[in-house]
């Protein structure tokens, strides 16, 4: 471990100075909107700057890493629909424009307003258990990334964690939107140096040609193709969740809200669309890159003197379950890799299907902490403090900006309508920051109690799409179909939610490409035929509440 | 093309996009937060009360 004093100064003193910032900004923060929205007056850089960091944290670049590591070159495919999606975007202002024209605050206001007020609390709610579930993973698998990159004992990462998450919360909960954009620049700096740092070691140490040998010699045939790889089915449900992503995802959608006019906002995401390729692309190659380091400096694994493929699988079986996780624990992935290699190969042969479920699910837990067991290797003393500078900057950032964004949803379209009764300014700012509080209680919690179904990137995108497919198709249809019910937002999304919680609940067995697409499906097949048996009462118009 | 000369050419512009991009909004970012601090402090001013001397 290379982590040193002088690393350790460098991190302190990027994070004073976030947080110096944040605070710096409460005296400005009056009203509501001024909160919420920063007075609706981002411009383009910041708000690129402002959009991508909160869209980038520690979490992020250990689930890519992870998908990269899993499923090689073919994750590529992702930052391919990223790019395409988010430029479309920008491009065209597809919802993002019609929603900042209204000057909502929210994405549900805006339900409340085409439809009525209980299909808002329904999608607030919907909102609120998935942005909260999504979030509530984000602790524990960054709490992983610092243990191993800085060599703090495990016993003091809870505690680690709790102070980012307090740090997150101080200057959100006091200075909101304003505050985010300002300490979001900062972020935004440090967390590009960082990562430009960790990819260029990639590229000395391991370069393009090990990247691309190690995913030819380890995934035997796949890594390259993601329509086999990965299924066309796939490949589609991540295109619409794109589109969904980029349009109705409250911490996304606030940065549109908080644009100048609709044209800043459009640039924004036509501006983010090339780092989000970035995004999704750079880490997935560093998962790569640590296939390639593991597996370079693996020793061969094969079967004792007269063993047979029968007792090599028992035995392969048995020393991994129990020598896995202090092996893991330490590091020496490249003791790993061979023995789960060699366990998936006799499985297949053997046609075990729980061995081959066991091999995949190591597979997993070891891609999860390839990259950070790599950069702990590859990243020198005094490079490794502006590299973890940049990734608590992006650690703090997320959670700030999903703070300000799921209390925006719980505060405004939850228990405000809720309690019927307008709130006063301060009452609403008052009701944001209790929310934020709970918010950070949840999920200290939730990290601590619930164990992830497969790939993160998978349970993440599941939880995400809890509430994404009926929110788009509800406020596109509002915006563009006239037709559409408050009956059919309804069904929308009941119906909508339904594959992704049954995806979410342990050994149900749902294929993350069917949840996806199923849930799409039902959502849609719910708003048309909801809208269709009870239209709306009085001729829609757009942006207007007519039920 | 070849799935690796694809993926070879998707890395590269990646990475020089996100570097050129992010140089771009750290320069641009800059004034952008001057700006932003100075709008809020003329409003903070204005939304003061008058001076009574």
């Amino acid at each position: 471990m290379r982590f040193g004093l002088l690393d350790w100064a460098i991190t302190v003193v990027s994070l004073v100075a976030t947080v110096w910032i944040g605070l710096r900004t409460r005296r400005y923060v009056g009203r509501i909107e001024d909160y919420l929205v920063a007075n609706r007056g981002m411009g383009v850089w910041v708000g690129t700057a402002s959009l991508v960091s909160t869209e980038i944290g520690i979490i992020t670049y250990m689930y890519q890493a992870q998908f990269g590591f899993l499923a090689g070159f073919s994750a590529f495919i992702v930052g391919l629909i990223t790019i395409s999606v988010c430029f479309a975007i920008g491009r065209t202002g597809f919802v993002i424009s019609r929603l900042r024209e209204l000057e909502v605050m929210t994405v549900p206001e805006y339900l409340e307003r085409r439809y009525n007020r209980r299909v808002r609390v329904l999608a607030g709610v919907m909102m609120a258990v998935g942005g909260s579930l999504n979030l509530g993973i984000f602790p524990i698998i960054e709490a992983r990334y610092l243990t191993i990159t800085t060599g703090i004992p495990p016993r003091y990462v809870g505690w680690t964690m709790a102070a980012l998450l307090l740090i997150a919360l101080a200057y959100t909960a006091l200075g909101g939107m304003l505050s985010l954009m300002v300490t979001n620049y900062l972020q935004y700096v440090l967390l590009a140096a960082g990562t430009l740092v960790i990819t260029a070691a990639c590229l000395m140490h391991i370069g393009w040609s090990g990247m691309t040998g190690a995913v030819v010699e380890h995934m035997h045939g796949r890594g390259l193709d993601p329509f086999a790889d990965l299924g066309p089915a796939f490949v589609l449900w991540q295109v619409l969740l794109w589109v969904a992503f980029m349009t109705v995802w409250q911490s996304a959608a606030m940065r549109g809200f908080s644009a100048r006019d609709a044209a800043t906002g459009r640039k924004v995401f036509t501006m983010t669309s090339v780092l989000f390729l970035g995004r999704a692309v750079i880490p997935m190659a560093w998962g790569i890159a640590a296939l390639a380091f593991f597996a370079g400096r693996a020793g061969p694994a094969g079967p004792a003197p007269g063993e047979t493929p029968a007792a090599e699988l028992a035995r392969v079986d048995a020393e991994l379950t129990t020598g896995f996780r202090p092996l893991l624990e330490q590091g020496r992935l490249e003791a790993l890799l061979p023995r789960v290699d060699r366990l998936e190969t006799l499985a297949r042969a053997e046609r075990s299907e729980p061995h081959m479920r066991h091999a995949q699910a190591l597979r997993e837990e070891i891609g999860m902490v390839a990259m950070p067991w790599m950069v702990a290797v590859l990243i020198p003393s005094g490079w490794a403090g502006l590299v973890m500078a940049g990734m608590l900057a992006a650690s703090v950032s997320t959670y700030a900006g999903y703070f300000l964004g799921w209390s925006a949803v719980i505060s405004q379209d939850v228990v405000s309508p809720l309690l019927g009764r307008q709130l006063s300014e301060e009452g609403k700012l008052r009701l944001t920051r209790a929310t934020i509080v709970a918010l950070v209680a949840f999920i200290m919690v939730w990290s601590l109690v619930y164990h992830v179904p497969g790939p993160a990137y998978f349970y993440l995108q599941v939880t995400a799409n809890l509430f994404m497919a009926p929110t788009l198709l509800t406020i596109a249809a509002g915006l563009y179909w006239r037709r559409a019910s408050a009956a059919g937002a309804w069904a929308c999304f009941i119906l909508g939610a339904v594959t992704s919680l049954v995806y979410l609940v342990p050994g149900a067995g749902l294929s993350v490409g069917a949840a996806g697409n199923l849930s799409w499906g039902l959502a849609l097949l719910g708003l048309v035929a909801g809208s269709l048996l009870r239209p709306p009462r009085a001729q829609a118009r757009i942006g207007q509440g007519t039920e | 093309m070849s799935w690796l000369g694809l993926w070879a050419v998707v890395f590269y512009v990646s990475v020089a996009s996100f570097a050129l991009v992010s140089a771009l909004v750290a320069i641009g970012g800059y004034r952008e937060v001057r700006a932003l601090f100075q709008a809020f402090a003329d409003a903070d001013r204005g939304r003061k009360p008058p001076d009574p001397r």
